[in-house]
């Protein structure tokens, strides 16, 4: 009787969890270790797939093409995270607090954050149109600077779609501060006061050290974010002009599906996620050591 | 050192005024307890002496000096909070120590004046430690030793035991009381505990809704409240305030409670006759006899609260609710039948309708 009820408490909640798990395998573990697998053939649409053993994951070390969007995307992640950060950290202090006008301010900066991708990118093509008719274009002319080309010029358009993630990302992590700043004991502030801090002294010594974990959270998710951007590249420069704004999704997707080069493709991607799994892992071991200090 | 004066403060935030026409002189080295129910205004109030608060009207002086413009800092004040407030990323020495820093004194004046503090509060083997590796009651240390090593001229506490257990809240309680002894330094202390109020205080001051409505030392307080509000706040239990009507006996008033029973007031009182009261006397101050008997109030009991070291009995009258506590042990139990007999000397007398105190003439 007491194995059978024992058996039963171990069983129920994995029957509850049997359909989703079931769905999960199929669609996402099955094809993730399906990858894996390729990644050691090289795939053939007519016929069996050739073993290559670690082949494809040599030729990634040699392979030029995605070295620049590995470099690319290197200048995209870092900049995102930089600038995304300051500036969403800024805005959480700006827009920090109850009044109404902030509540309105907060939401309308929010949208971004919760607009398709698609939408977002037709509207950057709309606002940094090349032609002197672009909006932006336009607000250059007041200055009489002449029209930019933006993302049809190889040295702006990298510039453009970074610009265009910061933007979709400034609101999420905003959101990400201001639920940080709201968790610092007040108190601290008015001791600082009392020990005759001034506001930038404030900030270093309260704000800051309470935004870690904020920071920390800001910081991986912008992190994974960068490395494995697609969508926002694909929707507006697909990568170009010229391979400038090709980073390491774009390249992992031609390669894939428009040079059908499955193996090599796979490699690649497996690649990438054992490099985000290991930046997880030092990002954890950092936030964890700060922790304890 | 330093005395602080408080002269006419108003303080409204947008519509609601939250402090009415304060006004208060602490003296020099005097422990001062604000104490006052929720919302009674009393952190507004410290808050305002520290400087953390505008006042909307008024003046507050430190030392004989208008600080009201003057930002905290500039007020040579400490502050201990009820969440300690300590700099999480700082260790004891350096949270100790931030105010020094920030002042410009040489580090090994401040390593020497963090030292010193420390000793006096048996925080040296604690100094390197981070916040979050002490107790809550070292943690209150820690916070006390930040106001002390400043050498401030008015120490300023805002509920700091609010957050100890009740054991660590005695203790500590004992520190501050000691604290101040050795230092004499001023002090203002704001409470909502009447027993930290009543221990602590050399001055009390009572506040309700942002006015104060009485202040003065501890045994006056309790002894001579000047209404229902300041009586039954101070005292635990709490004063008994019977509804009763005045009878006048041969020039004496009597009080004529719901159930029939009259009660002495002695002579002197400045009442008249029919005049609406409540007849308040402290559960210490009431007498408790067995069974039924003349010249008391006769009730049941209702509840027995023994804590071993005190008793108090919750009794049932016709129509009125009267507690009882002594020190002796007695054989009592819920549902007997008792006389309560008040000690009419110890009768406070209040108006029903105001609630202000109806004293005896000097006279008599």
């Amino acid at each position: 009787m007491w194995f059978h009820s024992k058996r039963l408490r171990w069983t129920i909640p994995w029957l509850f969890l049997a359909p989703a798990l079931i769905v999960f395998t199929w669609f996402k573990f099955v094809p993730i270790i399906r990858g894996l697998v390729m990644s050691f053939y090289k795939v053939r649409f007519s016929g069996s797939d050739q073993w290559v053993g670690l082949a494809n994951f040599e030729r990634a070390f040699s392979d030029s093409a995605l070295h620049a969007a590995t470099l690319n995307t290197l200048i995209y992640v870092v900049s995102t995270t930089i600038a995304g950060g300051v500036l969403s950290f800024a805005v959480a202090m700006a827009l920090e607090g109850q009044a109404r006008h902030i509540r309105i301010i907060r939401t309308a900066i929010f949208i971004p954050a919760v607009t398709s991708i698609a939408v977002l990118a037709e509207i950057w093509r709309i606002l940094f149109y090349p032609g002197a008719t672009g909006v932006v274009n336009q607000m250059l002319g007041v200055f009489a600077i002449a029209p930019q080309g933006f993302m049809s010029d190889p040295d702006q358009a990298l510039f453009i779609v970074i610009l265009l993630q910061i933007w979709k990302n400034v609101p999420y992590n905003m959101v990400i501060f201001i639920a940080g700043l709201a968790s610092i004991n007040r108190e601290l502030y008015d001791a600082a006061s009392v020990d005759g801090a001034s506001a930038l002294r404030k900030l270093w010594h309260v704000t800051i050290p309470g935004l870690v974990p904020a920071f920390s959270v800001v910081i991986m998710l912008s992190l994974i974010r960068g490395f494995r951007v697609f969508t926002e590249v694909y929707t507006t420069t697909g990568g170009g002009p010229a391979d400038a704004t090709e980073v390491i999704m774009t390249n992992i997707f031609k390669t894939g599906f428009e040079r059908f080069d499955y193996g090599y493709a796979a490699a690649v991607s497996f690649l990438l996620f054992a490099f985000t799994v290991c930046l997880t892992i030092v990002h954890v071991t950092v936030k964890n050591r700060i922790d304890r200090t | 050192m330093g005395s602080v004066s408080l002269h006419n403060i108003n303080k409204s935030f947008k519509a609601v005024d939250v402090i009415h026409d304060v006004a208060l002189e602490i003296e020099d080295g005097e422990f001062c307890v604000l104490i006052g129910p929720s919302g009674s205004g009393k952190s507004t109030l410290l808050r305002i002496i520290a400087g953390l608060e505008e006042v909307t009207t008024g003046t507050v002086s430190i030392n004989g000096k208008d600080v009201t413009e003057l930002p905290p800092k500039q007020r040579d004040i400490a502050m201990v909070f009820q969440t300690y407030a300590l700099y999480p990323q700082m260790t004891v020495a350096e949270n100790m120590g931030f105010a020094l820093k920030l002042a410009g004194m040489p580090k090994a004046q401040i390593a020497e004046k963090v030292r010193q503090t420390a000793r006096m509060l048996e925080l040296e083997p604690l100094l390197e430690r981070l916040p979050k590796a002490l107790s809550g009651g070292q943690r209150q240390r820690v916070s006390m030793g930040r106001a002390i090593v400043r050498d401030p001229s008015v120490f300023l506490f805002d509920e700091p035991l609010s957050n100890l257990d009740a054991k660590l809240r005695v203790q500590v309680r004992g520190e501050i009381a000691d604290l101040h002894r050795r230092l004499g330094t001023t002090s203002i202390y704001v409470t909502h505990d009447q027993v930290e109020a009543m221990t602590l205080g050399q001055k009390i001051v009572v506040l309700r809704d942002g006015r104060v409505e009485q202040a003065g030392p501890p045994l006056t307080l309790y002894n001579d409240p000047i209404n229902t509000f300041v009586a039954s706040f101070l005292g635990t239990p709490s004063i008994n305030l019977i509804e009763a009507c005045v009878e006048m006996r041969g020039g004496e008033a009597a009080a004529r409670l719901p159930d029939g029973a009259l009660l002495p007031l002695g002579s002197g009182h400045d009442c008249r006759e029919g005049q609406a009261i409540l007849y308040g006397i402290r559960p210490e101050h009431v007498g408790i006899v067995a069974g039924g008997q003349e010249g008391g109030i006769t009730a049941t009991i209702h509840a027995v609260e023994n804590t071993g070291s005190d008793m108090v009995i919750l009794s049932d009258a016709q129509g009125f609710r009267v507690s009882a506590a002594f020190k002796e042990q007695r054989p009592l139990e819920p549902g007997q039948t008792v006389t309560l007999i008040p000690d009419h000397s110890k009768v406070r007398v209040f108006d029903a309708g105001s609630g202000k105190r109806i004293r005896r003439h000097e006279n008599s």
